[in-house]
């Protein structure tokens, strides 16, 4: 009878928000989240989660900021503490989350950790955002809890299914459409009730067998999800989600404008094919005032890169469990879980030189070794933390022990959040503990790694006070800084390598609202971040955003959004060698990340039109986004022979239009 | 991925715009490195092809300095290389800038000769278009809707041809082989599609000459001056790969002429009183041009190279073979 309740009560999500039970009585009463209001942009609901740093965008409300294209990982993007990428740069789709590389923050979407986020790195994240409840951002300093991170944790949730009846919809833009869906299987009843909700996406410029001079296929995307839901009366619920990514095109691998005709001729094809599907289940239970969640989940990520002498394969598969726990006390709660990983990553290369054009889309094929490997490992944590509840004061201290197999070891990691409310409106809070990741699989093989990497680590800690001026004008500000130690630098040619770094930034922000009619939104952050003394690739010394939107008559919305930064830092090429041997030329590095891309701007702007039809809720849009002066440079480019440089720009003016049907 | 996929997927997107091309010759620049050796010698030399940015000549004394695996060997062209290893060029342009290069010694052990067709100019320009074609030899050609193929006959494999052809110099059109279609023509591409053509100035009636250098991977190169005459009816001859007009028989080996610096003249000097020599007329007091090699004749393209300045050999008389 206990053993069968345990595992009923063993619920645990990742990517579900783990709000605290609060229901002790000495605890205060948790924040319920805030009502959608239709008008507002941005929204951090506010919420009482237990770490120290956080921010969650509601889904319904991201849709309406201007320049993110309904994309709720790239309003992410404009988040304090986060690098601001630029558009259609190669890696605009990359987060790095105060001070961290892209690959040590985690991403999960309903428990499942998402093997990547964007199409193609860059346009649209894997998620249609129909589908999407809410996301949760922690940038560092975050409790017990999470772990194997030592950038931040981005948990994504999906839309629960609707129980009373169906709705869906569909969208679309001048590049890709989608619908979603969702509908009861079982009404409400005494019993319960349960649901299906789905949505799907797919590019379609490729539609026409449309090629060009450079692509042999043009660029397809497409992902979806699925996920049914049940909600028994007695406190118990099962979930289970399906969802799935791919992305695929063939080019050739050098622009052919820059070729002569028989190096056009002799120019390969490479053609890039990468699918992800994954399925998890979660079940929870709430007895009395103490709840357990538990995920458990499988993914198969497949990459492969193929030219017409070389090929490689990466097939990774792995099974994911986390289960969480939170049980009431006098004094507030335990809380506490374990959560697992076990991986297997099949590594094939036939190559026999390196391929460095692919060092993005084919890492395997650009190192240029042939490898026929299979890695294994199970790394995994245990944690507890007590959330003590004492006056004004919260304290939550926590410990997280960390074992993987590969690195054939453990790490004990101490953590503790404090909160104090100092007044109703005025709220102090400051976190620490140390953080330790796992190395990824690849860089630990014995054929292109160094399989004696260890732990990437970090001592990690943060302050900040939050207020609220009548009860409208919200007001933070918060201070963070963090030490790296090991962490793992993949050159494209060579073997990884370990570097030191440290990080460190001031955050204000400020929001501002009149219901239905008027919300702002202004962060402001300060900070550097660097690797082994030179600038971090994303250190961004400052960087603000402004989003404003107006609703000035009913069914007409009015969005702006500004963005400034810091340009990105680069390694300039002080001078080439010729090579006599292959006619080519060498460039000779500079100092190291020595110099900055030009400061960025950037402006969005939206008008959304609202319509209704019997049960039909229509919008059309139109977005348009300005980049002024000499910000649309996305990377620096050499002539062939490295005396000149220039940087290459993306758009500066972009109109979208696009459109979307709900019943 | 390449850089400018989204904006490809957007319609939108930008190109890098550079004023220079690795397949122009424009401005100083190291377009050739590698080491000779000739019949008698020891040891091979190490040369460069330096394109002086001015055109088939230069104005001032080259500034080398070799290096043969970190050690010293010497300065200049024509710097001997007895031993095996890497071999390091300084070359420094008269602005003062420094230009590196790096090189394997190894002799080629080949030489080429040159074979020219000539053909219609074709709508499509791609190789597997143009290399369905086939043409006459000739010396010369009429029209500037004519297109020249060269050979390099001889050319070993793995050797790959690549062209160099000086700003506003026409087009050179590569094909494997050690073949490439040249053109009077400054041409509008699209993919292989010829979508606009515009006559090099001062052509028809013109020679243009491009570069071409030959490399193997493993430092065996070699180069030379090819040219190509559009519309001329007049009776060329053929000097390595350059083609100079003058009236003689089909069956010279050689040929003497006053060299003449001439800033508007396209090469950049001329050759006048010319005329056919016999074998056994070309004493060696002919062949002592200080700057070239001594005891053989001249060769034009120690101008392009730079072996040879322009006033080092302004107002001698030269003796070029005819091959």
């Amino acid at each position: 009878m206990v053993i069968a309740f345990l595992l009923f009560w063993s619920v645990s999500d990742a990517a579900t928000l783990q709000e605290e039970d609060a229901s002790s009585a000495d605890a205060p009463e948790e924040d319920a989240p805030e009502e959608a209001a239709p008008l507002e942009i941005v929204v951090e609901a506010r919420r009482d989660l237990p770490h120290a740093s956080w921010q969650v965008l509601d889904a319904e409300r991201i849709s309406d900021t201007p320049g993110t294209h309904g994309d709720p990982f790239r309003l992410v993007q404009a988040l304090p503490g986060v690098a601001m990428t630029r558009e259609y740069a190669p890696r605009a789709g990359a987060l790095s989350i105060r001070g961290a590389n892209p690959g040590d923050s985690r991403f999960f979407l309903d428990g499942v950790e998402l093997p990547y986020l964007f199409h193609f790195h860059q346009y649209a994240s894997v998620l249609h955002t129909g589908l999407l409840e809410e996301l949760a951002v922690f940038p560092s300093t975050f409790g017990a809890e999470y772990g194997d991170a030592v950038g931040g944790v981005v948990a994504a949730r999906s839309k629960a299914p609707e129980w009373e009846r169906s709705q869906g919809g569909v969208s679309g833009n001048l590049l890709m459409g989608g619908a979603w869906g969702a509908a009861p299987l079982s009404r409400k009843s005494s019993a319960g009730s349960s649901g299906i909700s789905g949505s799907a996406r797919r590019s379609f410029a490729d539609l026409g067998g449309k090629t060009t001079d450079w692509y042999t296929a043009w660029p397809v995307f497409w992902d979806y999800l699925v996920r049914t839901q049940g909600a028994l009366k007695n406190g118990f619920g099962v979930s289970m989600t399906l969802l799935g990514a791919g992305d695929s095109y063939g080019r050739y691998l050098s622009q052919p404008d820059a070729l002569d005709p028989v190096e056009e001729d002799q120019n390969p094809p490479f053609v890039l094919d990468r699918a992800f599907h994954g399925v998890s289940m979660h079940l929870d239970a709430t007895v009395g005032s103490a709840s357990v969640r538990m995920a458990l989940a499988g993914v198969v990520d497949e990459w492969s890169g193929t030219l017409p002498e070389a090929s490689s394969v990466r097939n990774e598969r792995y099974t994911w469990f986390r289960q969480t726990w939170i049980l009431p006390t006098d004094w507030g709660t335990w809380a506490g879980g374990v959560d697992a990983k076990a991986q297997s990553l099949v590594r094939q290369a036939a190559v026999s030189r390196p391929w460095l054009e692919l060092g993005e889309e084919a890492p395997l094929l650009a190192r240029g070794l042939p490898v026929d490997e299979t890695l294994n490992r199970t790394k995994g944590g245990v944690w507890l933390e007590p959330r003590m509840y004492v006056g004004a004061w919260r304290l939550q201290p926590g410990v997280r022990v960390h074992g993987d197999t590969s690195v054939k070891g453990f790490v004990v990691d101490p953590r503790v959040t404090t909160r104090w409310n100092i007044r109703e409106d005025l709220r102090f809070k400051a976190a620490a503990g140390r953080y330790s990741q796992s190395p990824v699989l690849d860089a630990l093989s014995p054929t292109t790694g160094d399989s004696g990497l260890g732990f990437v680590q970090s001592e990690q800690a943060a302050l900040g006070l939050e207020g609220a001026v009548a009860q409208r004008w919200e007001l933070g500000a918060e201070v963070w800084g963090k030490q790296l130690h090991d962490v793992v630098v993949e050159p494209i040619d060579a073997a990884p390598v370990a570097a030191e770094g440290n990080a460190w930034g001031l955050e204000l922000t400020s929001r501002y609202r009149i219901r239905d009619l008027f919300f702002s939104y202004l962060s402001l952050t300060v900070g550097r971040a660097t690797r082994d003394g030179a600038p971090f690739e994303y250190d961004q010394p400052y960087a603000a955003s402004m989003v404003a939107s107006w609703h000035p008559v009913p069914r007409w919305k009015l969005g702006a959004r500004y963005r400034f930064a810091a340009g990105l830092p680069y390694t300039p090429v002080e001078e080439a060698v010729y090579n006599g041997n292959t006619d080519t030329w060498e460039p000779l590095l500079g100092e190291e990340m020595s110099e900055r891309l030009p400061d960025y701007h950037k402006l969005d702007l939206r008008v959304e039109r609202l319509a209704e039809w019997r049960r039909v809720s229509m919008s059309a849009y139109l977005e348009a986004w300005w980049i002024p002066g000499d910000g649309n440079v996305v990377y620096p480019a050499w002539s062939y022979d490295y005396q000149q440089e220039v940087g290459v720009s993306g758009p500066a003016l972009v109109p979208l239009v696009g459109g979307e049907a709900r019943f | 991925m390449g850089p400018l996929l989204l904006g490809s997927l957007a319609l939108v997107g930008c190109n890098p715009a550079f004023d220079v091309h690795r397949r122009v010759l424009g401005p100083y620049r190291v377009a050739g490195v590698g080491v000779e050796k000739r019949l008698g010698e020891e040891c091979p030399r190490a040369v460069a092809a330096i394109w002086s940015g001015l055109g088939p000549f230069h104005d001032q004394v080259l500034d080398l300095s070799w290096t043969l695996n970190g050690d010293h060997l010497g300065e200049g062209q024509a710097v001997e290389v007895c031993g095996a290893g890497e071999l390091e060029l300084e070359a420094t342009a008269p602005d003062g800038t420094l230009h590196r290069a790096r090189v394997d010694v190894s002799v080629p052990a080949f030489a080429w000769s040159l074979s020219r067709e000539v053909l219609s100019v074709p709508e499509n320009v791609s190789p597997e278009a143009r290399e369905l074609l086939s043409g006459e030899d000739v010396a010369d050609a009429e029209g500037t809707d004519q297109m020249i193929r060269v050979t390099l006959e001889g050319l070993p494999l793995p050797h790959e041809a690549r062209w160099m052809t000086p700003t506003e110099g026409g087009h050179a059109l590569a094909l494997s082989g050690g073949r490439a279609d040249l053109l009077a023509l400054s041409l509008e591409l699209d993919g292989g599609v010829v979508e606009g053509a515009t006559p090099v100035a001062g052509c028809p009636n013109c020679i243009l000459g491009h570069l071409a250098l030959a490399v193997d991977g493993t430092g065996s190169n070699a180069w030379g001056w090819v040219e190509a005459a559009f519309g001329l009816e007049v009776s060329l001859v053929r000097h390595e790969g350059w083609l100079l007009e003058a009236d003689v028989g089909a069956d010279v080996r050689y040929l003497a002429g006053d060299f003449l610096l001439d800033d508007g003249a396209a090469r950049g000097f001329v050759l006048e009183n010319v005329e056919a020599m016999e074998e056994a007329e070309v004493d060696q007091g002919m062949l002592q041009v200080e700057c070239g090699v001594l005891g053989v004749p001249f060769e034009l393209d120690w101008l392009v190279e730079g072996r040879c300045t322009r006033s080092q050999v302004n107002g001698q008389r030269l003796v070029l073979a005819l091959w």
